[in-house]
């Protein structure tokens, strides 16, 4: 940071903290590189939760054990974040207002802000590990308004400091250089507070832009849903599905009144912590009846938002967390073997032991703030990943498949300039016929047991074709050491050039291929086993029906007369208490398809046992006794042919 | 549409030069910001809500519905209150305000301090509907309703009359308590205020209210003459809704207890179907609003304009019968009769229905005592203490001065 900006934020700061209530409002221009303001609001199209995941970081981040958000669904007139975290301090709050995307939370710094632990620029003041990214959250609201408000207390002080921000959208060539990097503007003022030991902050967003107010109202899905008509003549239109479960829709001029009610999947006394797992259930219960559950078909925006945040926010599972599981979870367990020549090898729990203890997984690492709970609109959110109670399966593989490994490279011996520093982390990669929903397909990477991106279902860019695999596979990563660095100023995507990355994605598509060798492995001998079983059942089927039907025949001659086939040029038996047939000539008239099939090692076998079974019954009936042994294998071709010849 | 609505509707409202949420102290002040109102939030319904949280003994976390306005400074002194008992508390609030684009600072700033209490639940909330739209079950103000189960404490302040006009609230609380009562088994607690002027009072509403009081009285003595006495002169039977209006239309203050007793009556009439409750009216205070300088010696003439009403629901358990007769009857005390329980909040208004600025003005300490919590309480919510003192001094002075003539004449 320059001289010059560090000394103005300085000053900044001393006029924070030695403002007064009832003093005229602090102005600062909100000051940063246009870089970082370009990227966060001008950037990609990012959906609203985004900007609501960068302000639950933060709270985490600032030590709040509680978040509560509510978005006054289903009108959305404002959006009202609160939480009992740390507060800003003046230098922290003049410090955002002077560097916006500045890594102040990363540095020795951080501590001088009251943002970090002394000592620890990684570690919140409490011990978390830092999950916000460059303290540029708040500026992501800037996805929702235009207009927003901070008030926010810190411990001990007897005073409320309330922060009102403007952001600006850049005027091309309408500003001079002196102005080029005032991207808004903040206006600071104090307020008495007589709870002197309460401390949080609550973020007020009013004014929403107009679309993302729709996009959390789902106005497009209701706007054609509700215009669907059955007339055929409309047939051709695009076909919206109606969601299952919804905050329903209001009149956009009657806001008081609902238009489409509610349509949510739990009770009215049911707790936050019950109705969100209640939500996760529900959609677990209506995937069975879809081929393809998706959020999108199944969820209104404001319950696929719910659900994303769910996933990104440093929280506990819905259920266990997948190193939690045990011998009870009927999960198969695999260890992943040496990267590049190892193999995955199947672990099998005692009664009481769980991953974690065999396997000394740590993850998630919270340090001593553990507690850290998120309220949304009177849902307790909580991870939605589901390990057990899997939608029932046809497939062969009837349990779930765990595939669990850690890393820790030795890069001592490397230049840190070069690597990026330590790099540690531990995973796992699930396997399930219907990974439910299906955007859980990919694999998800948790830095600091948090994530700005969703499930990247091309298993970072994993070029091998393995396409329904890859859509039966979810997979966590939980990086404990590293990745900082590898991730983009708006968390949501990588720097696939950093060497945290690649190795990474490396360790991800060696996991992937042991789990592909072991899966097919394991598909190979069921296949096998099932088989063979499948084809004694057939065989014992087609004896115990010809034995019934001899002894219809014959009281004396019991036991079926013995049918041999040989290959043709062999040496046959000459035996008059045996039929003996030539397999070529027998089964040549099947007609090409079937002979291919009939090709078949098992249905082969069958074929032979249903002629053989003919030729024992005709014989039992005393038919083939003036047959010389060519015509009975004429009459046996003949019989095939009609038996198991198919239409070319 | 033109291209340039069009690209209106991509804009958000709101002006960005326009100046911001105000910081400085506010110099504007309410009814609620009178010491009275302190004692009626920290004694009649703390005294109220502090006797049920005893009596709901296994209750961990106490609900409470309201109409809090933007300084929230009922939820703040319950949530006070619940943190002294060991318990915690769960709000909803309704407040139309909220519908405006944008809060004020002091709102803001009342929602965080009583949300980071250490009593408070974090899944409380207000909305922005009207509470008379939960009599439309079609409404999210019902939708909100319905989600936070029952309450324990209904605290509907109403800035207008209850039974005004313009806007009765007559089908919301009988929505309330059929929610309430179908719902539930323990006792709650409703507190009520609304203007005594017999003038805002439609019609008909009247008419009911008289009727309901004039036919107890044909039916009890007793209970004829309590109203005798609550209408200071004596009345016979039969009681002819004309004279009852007369008394009604020269006296706010007897206005106002009628009314009271009327709309006590009223819930009572509803809480008994289909199940069988009791209402009982546990306190009645009566003071002034709209105080302010300017008016305070016309106000301060006048008779007590607001009611304060506290009622308390219970469940009955009526005995049982076995209509074969071989057990007799069985459990349940005997439920009292609708005339027996008339009787009861007849004599509660006639004991109770006190003049709190009266009382307050015989009681410097007391009065200097809520005037320091109520500062305590702007001062955190940005209001300006020097001009509250002046405002206070202001309507206080004028009050008092004008009040001790009058004492001084009866006297």
């Amino acid at each position: 940071m320059a001289t010059n900006q560090k000394t103005m934020q300085h000053e900044l700061a001393l006029e924070i903290r030695n403002a007064k209530p009832g003093e005229s409002p602090i102005t600062t221009p909100l000051t940063t590189s246009d870089r970082v303001i370009r990227r966060v609001t001008d950037g990609i199209y990012r959906e609203p939760w985004a900007a609501l995941r960068e302000l639950i970081s933060n709270a985490y981040d600032a030590d709040a054990t509680t978040v509560t958000i509510s978005t006054d669904a289903p009108r959305f007139r404002r959006l009202t974040i609160s939480d009992d975290g740390n507060g800003f301090t003046a230098e922290a709050l003049a410090s955002m207002c002077s560097n916006i995307g500045g890594s102040q939370k990363r540095t020795s710094n951080g501590a001088y802000l009251g943002i970090t632990k002394k000592g620890s620029p990684d570690l919140s003041p409490q011990g978390r590990r830092l999950i916000g990214k460059l303290g540029i959250g708040l500026f992501a609201v800037s996805q929702l308004t235009q207009r927003f408000r901070i008030l926010t207390k810190v411990r001990g002080e007897a005073t409320r400091t309330l922060a009102e921000i403007s952001l600006f959208r850049n005027v091309e060539g309408k500003r001079d250089r002196e102005e080029s990097d005032a991207s808004g503007e903040a206006r600071i003022s104090k307020i008495p507070a007589s709870d002197v030991d309460a401390h949080g902050t609550s973020i007020v967003i009013e004014e929403l832009l107009p679309r993302t107010k729709e996009e959390f109202r789902s106005r497009d899905t209701w706007d054609l849903v509700l215009s669907a008509t059955d007339d055929p003549e409309d047939a051709d239109e695009v076909q919206v599905q109606r969601p299952e479960f919804h905050i329903g829709f209001a009149k956009p001029e009657l806001e008081h009144v609902f238009l489409e009610r509610p349509n949510v999947p739990w009770q009215d006394e049911d707790s936050p912590e019950l109705r969100f797992r209640k939500l996760v259930q529900s959609f677990h219960d209506h995937a069975e009846g879809l081929q393809k559950p998706s959020l999108a078909n199944t969820f209104d925006n404001y319950f696929r938002f719910v659900w994303y945040l769910s996933l990104s926010a440093p929280l506990d599972y819905v259920d266990k967390h997948p190193f939690d599981l045990g011998a009870d979870s009927g999960v198969r367990f695999f260890v992943l073997g040496q990267r590049k020549k190892g193999q995955a090898t199947e672990i099998v729990l005692k009664a009481g032991e769980t991953l974690r203890t065999r396997l000394g997984l740590k993850a998630p690492e919270r340090g001593k703030a553990g507690k850290f709970r998120v309220l949304f609109d009177g849902l307790e959110l909580k991870r939605p990943i589901r390990f057990t109670g899997l939608p029932p399966t046809d497939n062969a593989i009837k349990s779930p498949l765990m595939f669990v490994g850690s890393e820790a490279p030795d890069m001592r011996k490397y230049d840190e300039r070069k690597t990026g520093g330590a790099l540690r982390f531990e995973g796992y990669l699930l396997w399930y016929p219907k990974i439910v929903p299906t955007d859980h397909v990919g694999v998800l990477v948790r830095v600091g047991d948090a994530s700005g991106s969703l499930f990247d279902p091309t298993f970072m860019k994993y070029q091998v074709s393995e396409q329904t695999r890859r859509e039966q596979v979810m997979s966590e990563i939980f990086v404990h050491d590293g990745m900082d660095a590898a991730l983009n100023i708006d968390r949501e995507s990588f720097n696939h050039s950093h060497p945290h990355y690649q190795y990474v994605a490396g360790w991800v598509h060696d996991a992937f291929k042991q789990f592909a060798t072991k899966h097919k492995a394991i598909g190979a001998e069921l296949r096998r086993e099932g088989r063979s079983v499948a084809q004694q059942v057939a065989l014992t089927h087609i004896e115990r029906v010809t034995v019934r039907a001899i002894g219809g025949w014959s009281r004396d001659r019991l036991r079926p007369i013995p049918v041999a086939f040989v290959e043709s040029g062999e040496p046959r038996p000459r035996s008059k208490s045996s039929i003996v047939l030539t397999e070529d000539v027998v089964l040549a008239g099947l007609s090409k398809g079937t002979r291919q099939s009939a090709g078949r090692v098992d249905a082969r076998a069958q074929v032979k046992a249903k002629l053989a079974a003919v030729m024992q019954i005709l014989a039992a009936a005393g038919l083939l006794q003036r047959l010389s042994e060519r015509r009975i294998e004429r009459l046996a071709a003949d019989i095939a042919s009609v038996l198991f010849s198919e239409a070319e | 549409m033109s291209g340039e609505s069009d690209f209106e509707e991509l804009l958000p409202a709101g002006d960005l030069d326009a100046p911001g949420s105000r910081a400085e102290p506010i110099s504007e002040f309410k009814p609620w910001h009178h010491p009275r109102k302190q004692y009626v939030r920290s004694h009649q319904w703390g005294a109220a809500i502090e006797s049920l949280v005893d009596e709901l003994t296994d209750r961990h976390v106490l609900s409470y519905l309201c109409l809090p306005g933007e300084d929230m400074l009922d939820v703040g002194v319950l949530a006070d209150l619940c943190h002294r008992k060991g318990r915690r508390l769960r709000y909803l609030g309704y407040d139309t305000a909220l519908q405006a684009p944008s809060q004020s600072t002091q709102r803001i700033a009342s929602m965080q301090i009583v949300g980071l209490k250490p009593s408070v639940e974090r899944e409380s909330l207000v909305v922005p509907d009207d509470f008379s739209s939960i009599s439309n079950q079609q409404s999210n103000g019902y939708r909100y309703l319905k989600n936070g189960g029952t309450y324990d404490v209904v605290n509907l302040d109403l800035c207008d009359s209850f039974t005004s006009e313009v806007s009765p609230q007559h089908a919301a609380l009988m929505g309330l308590v059929a929610h309430q009562c179908g719902l539930r088994a323990e006792p709650w607690l409703l507190f009520l205020t609304t203007r005594s002027e017999f003038g805002r009072v439609a019609q008909s509403e009247r008419a009911v209210y008289l009727g309901l009081l004039s036919r107890n009285a044909d039916q009890s003595a007793v209970f004829l003459s309590l109203l005798g006495e609550v209408l200071g002169r004596e009345v016979e039977r039969p009681l002819p809704l004309g004279v009852l209006e007369e008394v009604c239309s020269v006296d706010a203050a007897i206005s106002g207890r009628v009314l009271s007793l009327g709309i006590g009556k009223w819930l009572a009439g509803i809480v008994s179907q289909p199940e069988i409750w009791r209402v009982d009216l546990l306190s009645i205070w009566s003071y002034r609003t709209g105080v302010v300088s300017a008016r305070a010696e016309e106000f301060a003439r006048g008779p007590a304009n607001l009611f304060s009403l506290a009622f308390r629901f219970t469940k009955v358990i009526g005995p049982r019968h076995d209509p074969n007769g071989l057990a007799g009857r069985v459990g349940g005390g005997i439920p009292p009769t609708e005339v027996q329980l008339a009787e009861k909040m007849a004599k509660c208004v006639r004991q109770y229905a006190r003049d709190l600025d009266v009382d307050l003005e015989r009681d410097n300490p007391l009065m200097m005592k809520l005037q320091t919590e109520c500062e305590e309480l702007l001062a955190a919510r940005n209001y300006s203490l020097p001009h509250y003192r002046e405002w206070l001094a202001g309507a206080g002075r004028s009050q008092m001065s004008l009040r001790r003539v009058e004492m001084e004449d009866e006297a």
